[in-house]
């Protein structure tokens, strides 16, 4: 080997790991930023008292509520129709034009971005279906946004469960719905769960298409039909006047806190399922 | 709750059958194993789960297909919505007046609805974002799949997950905070520059450009990277010679995916970008892309400028639509590629125990 090729790999390696490291100090700083600036800022009354802002009370408790309701409606929803879809590609469909169908307008609606979700649920559901600024239509619109996900990897978790136990509750005499709901689903259930929780993520994170559904009152949601606003949108507003910096940074190192805690366990809960598979 | 069924009919017939001549209806502990008892004595109950199964099988089976169909009403719906409101205005205004137009300025006494500025601020920032952002996704990915020790690839991989969890209205509030502020005390300007949505589109992308890249270098077969080690190539030479060209389709889809989030950001852009219609001079220069247009403005839009909103919507669709038909495409490549007959699988000893092993306890008990 010629004396210079090894400096040559010594030099693309250092540049690789500078790139790198750049790329993942970056992460740091965000984290690091939103724990130094946001942590001192969060007190019990900061997360149990309400908002407003002529009255200068700085809790968050409503917005935390409306996110709870809309991460549960949506889940409710996207849930029952995610599964049931991705047990139809996977266990049901032949291969022909309606799976194409499915298959082309699932790609494309995985990649229109949440803006456009956000307008399409301000005709549609806001205005067309008359339901106003509310969780429902904020949830029914999330709903479409996060399907293709769920459709996806739910599918991808019934296909993964093992041929055998599938073959063997058919030659046992059992139907295909109950083989489905019985053997399938549960075998899968684990992998299905842990894509629900990632779907909370989302959901909690989302800005744009919220903003445009469910409005931007603060009050405590009464019920469904009612508006409100939900963290993410409360930190845009926020951040749109200057002089709430502490409140700011302590809403968005909650909402984070909460994403990386969905992030831990669907790690920790992958990682024990993988361990039991091998 | 086949199964389950099944077990408690054996069990109650047999306890019936021990019973036999002390009166059944003493041994009888519930109404319940008496009717399943004798349900299954007589052979009803298959009669009864074909009659009723077959019944749900067909329901079921429709109610999974509609579930499923869901998903095309929906593409349809946001595609005919989206053109029925935002399409007449841009006709009344002109496409070329509108796509290419300079001016504009919606509150005036005779509005002028110009978007070219805009769809020139979102191209320029998501080119910027992907020039900054591909040489370091791609550095880490290398580095996650061939350099780094695996304990530390372990450590870095969650971090990213975490990178991509992190919703952009709150990367926008960094950016405004940390990023703005450092821009106009040391470059000068404003701050809130397309200098700035670039620095942020390019964190954003990140995450799915590491992911992805990481994804198809670790899917590039084993025997080539074996020839190549075999040929004398050192682990530097192997990567950037023979893996990265073996995994482009994937690295390339992983860089339009980024594309993607990058033209249609919107809660990050909209609090760096400095929202004046202008097309910029230098990066240090305000922008507003089509996104922060239609959120910014949506609030308190007349009936005409709203539909015109709807119209830089349709632009925005469209560029994603056709950047969908690019990802479709390659990930069809990707996954119509053929794997080496080489590397042909055959079961070993240890797996097929694996799969006994995976077999629940009661499963055939």
């Amino acid at each position: 080997m010629p004396y210079w090729r090894k400096y040559r790999d010594y030099t693309i390696k250092t540049i690789v790991w500078i790139f790198a490291l750049a790329a993942l100090g970056f992460l740091f700083w965000i984290l690091s930023d939103l724990v130094v600036k946001g942590l001192p800022n969060i007190t019990l009354d900061f997360i149990t008292g309400e908002y407003n802002e002529y009255k200068g009370i700085n809790g968050i408790a409503p917005m935390i509520v409306t996110t709870i309701w809309i991460i549960s409606v949506t889940l409710i929803v996207s849930g029952l129709i995610g599964v049931f879809a991705a047990i139809y590609l996977a266990e049901y469909s032949r291969p022909g034009p309606i799976v194409r169908f499915i298959r082309f307008a699932l790609d494309n609606l995985a990649g229109i971005p949440s803006i456009i979700y956000g307008l399409f649920g301000y005709v549609f559901f806001k205005n067309m279906m008359k339901l106003g600024f509310s969780i429902l239509s904020a949830s029914l619109t999330l709903t479409i946004m996060v399907l293709p996900f769920i459709i996806g990897s739910t599918e991808n978790a019934l296909r993964e469960v093992n041929r055998l136990y599938r073959d063997g509750s058919l030659a046992l005499g059992a139907t295909k719905l109950h083989t489905v709901m019985n053997i399938i689903l549960p075998c899968a259930a684990p992998r299905i769960i842990t894509t629900m929780l990632l779907t909370v993520g989302r959901i909690a994170g989302e800005t744009a298409a919220v903003y445009f559904t469910a409005g931007t009152v603060y009050r405590y949601p009464e019920g469904i039909m009612s508006s409100g606003r939900t963290l993410s949108v409360h930190i845009y507003m926020l951040a749109k006047e200057t002089g709430r910096r502490g409140e700011t940074y302590a809403s968005a190192l909650l909402l984070v806190i909460f994403i990386s805690l969905i992030h831990f366990i669907v790690n920790a809960a992958l990682r024990a399922i993988n361990a039991k598979r091998i | 709750m086949f199964q389950k069924h099944v077990n408690k009919g054996n069990s109650s017939y047999k306890q019936i059958r021990s019973y036999n001549n002390l009166g059944l209806l003493k041994s009888l502990r519930s109404v319940e194993h008496a009717v399943i008892a004798g349900i299954y004595m007589k052979g009803w109950d298959r009669l009864l789960t074909r009659i009723t199964s077959r019944k749900w099988e067909r329901a079921a089976e429709v109610i999974f297909l509609l579930s499923a169909l869901i998903s095309v009403f929906s593409l349809a719906a946001i595609t005919v919505y989206l053109f029925a409101r935002g399409f007449p205005a841009i006709r009344k205004i002109g496409v070329i007046n509108f796509m290419f137009g300079m001016q504009w300025n919606p509150a005036a006494d005779n509005p002028s609805y110009g978007i070219f500025p805009m769809i020139y601020a979102s191209a320029a920032g998501t080119a910027g974002a992907v020039f900054l952002s591909v040489p370091a996704g791609l550095s880490s990915a290398v580095l996650l799949a061939a350099v780094a020790p695996s304990s530390l690839a372990k450590f870095i991989r969650p971090c990213i997950d975490l990178l991509s969890g992190i919703p952009s209205v709150v990367y926008g509030y960094f950016g405004l905070t940390v990023i703005v502020p450092l821009i106009s005390e040391y470059l000068g300007g404003p701050g809130n520059s397309l200098l700035a949505v670039i620095i942020l589109l390019a964190v954003m992308i990140l995450p799915t450009i590491i992911k992805i890249s990481e994804n198809s270098l670790r899917a590039v077969p084993v025997e080539i990277i074996q020839g190549s080690y075999a040929l004398g190539a050192t682990k530097i030479e192997t990567v950037f010679k023979v893996m990265i060209p073996a995994a482009g389709p994937g690295i390339l889809l992983s860089i339009v995916l980024g594309i993607g989030r990058a033209v249609g950001e919107t809660m990050a852009v909209i609090l760096v970008c400095g929202n004046a219609v202008q097309i910029p001079r230098s990066v240090l220069d305000m922008v507003r892309p089509m996104t922060a247009n239609i959120a910014l403005e949506m609030s308190y839009a007349d009936p005409f400028h709203e539909r015109v909103l709807f119209g830089t919507g349709i632009v925005l669709f469209m560029f994603i639509s056709a950047l969908n038909v690019v990802i479709n495409v390659l990930s069809a490549h990707i996954t119509g590629q053929k794997v080496s007959p080489h590397s042909k699988r055959v079961a070993k000893p240890a797996e097929i125990k694996n799969v006994q092993r995976n077999l629940p306890n009661n499963f055939l008990s």
